[in-house]
């Protein structure tokens, strides 16, 4: 029983952490801050495994403690007045340039925007275009109505669409 | 001027949260105003642009490096029972806890020469013990009689010297 159970953490696991990894690094990016909260976060998973009862649950769960712990982490840093840690992503294009894949400015702009969006903002955001969740399941996670989530994505593309200046920019 | 009704469906439309019959209606009109469609087409660049943005999730086996640091730090779990489980349990404990008891400290009456009969019994686990533990010393057909009743018990007699 013991061995099923580890098990079926382990390839959950292997399932979510680098879905989770995504989540943390685009709230808070940077690459150590984000690996630190995802093994927080299945820490206390593993620590209270036997209360889920299925993938969804645990999910959801897992969701919610990784963005928790990543407002936390925002909240704390802006608190001791450190600014986001650009180095990650210079050094990722340093590794992009070495592999001869090109860039385009549009996609530095869009990461500009969704960085400047706010915390809430960017929950939705990310829930719903880079983990493809439903509105209902982002409200579930968010502890929202699904008019709100499906309002605030929309803003958000709104938003990011009209500070790009829209087809002036290749969009 | 794009129209504004379609404009929300257009996002919702791309992000696969309209009916059917929505869906239908989306690309109608796509089909029929330049203006959203090229609105539909933005925000298609723009959501696909997006997923263009290079995360660099870590390999495997750092993960696997993790997963060893996540489970040494909270190495011994205690299994919590589900409710129902754990009702059963404890009937089952007290059962046997009860049988044991039973069994093994039944009560025993000896006859002690010129006291007449006593109580020998210290431990039960039911309301009797106080009654039996009260009664230090009685006839021989109220000790027969009051074990029979409590503890079926076979009295004998042992030799006070």
């Amino acid at each position: 029983m013991r061995d099923e159970k580890k098990i079926t953490f382990e390839g959950f696991y292997k399932d979510y952490a680098g879905k989770l990894y995504g989540v943390a690094f685009r709230m808070v990016n940077n690459r150590q801050d984000a690996m630190d909260i995802v093994q927080e976060s299945f820490i206390r998973a593993y620590k209270n495994w036997e209360k889920f009862r299925n993938e969804s649950a645990v999910s959801t769960w897992l969701y919610k403690i990784t963005l928790n712990l990543s407002y936390d982490f925002l909240k704390k840093r802006s608190r001791d007045g450190i600014l986001p840690i650009e180095k990650d992503f210079e050094d990722r294009r340093l590794d992009i340039s070495e592999r001869d894949i090109i860039k385009s400015d549009i996609v530095d702009s869009i990461k500009k925007e969704i960085d400047n969006l706010t915390p809430k903002q960017k929950t939705v955001f990310i829930l719903k275009c880079y983990e493809e969740l439903t509105y209902e399941e982002i409200a579930r996670i968010t502890n929202s109505r699904v008019g709100t989530v499906k309002a605030t994505y929309f803003q958000v593309l709104q938003k990011i669409r009209k500070n790009l200046g829209g087809k002036k920019n290749g969009m | 001027m794009v129209c504004k009704r379609y404009e929300r469906l257009l996002v919702d439309y791309l992000a696969g949260e309209l009916s059917q019959a929505e869906q239908e209606a989306v690309k109608g009109h796509l089909k029929e105003c330049s203006k959203c469609a090229g609105l539909f087409e933005e925000y298609r660049n723009l959501l696909e642009k997006s997923r263009q943005i290079d995360i660099s999730v870590p390999e495997w086996q750092v993960w696997e490096k993790k997963l060893s640091e996540i489970k040494a730090v909270h190495p011994y779990r205690i299994r919590l029972l589900k409710p129902a489980v754990a009702m059963v349990s404890l009937l089952l404990l007290i059962s046997v806890f009860f049988v044991r008891m039973t069994d093994n400290e039944k009560g025993k009456v000896a006859r002690t020469g010129k006291n007449g009969y006593g109580i020998v019994l210290t431990k039960l686990p039911y309301p009797e013990k106080t009654i039996l533990e009260n009664i230090e010393y009685i006839d021989e057909e109220s000790a027969s009689k009051l074990l029979d009743v409590v503890l079926d018990t076979p009295v004998f007699t042992i030799d006070e010297n």
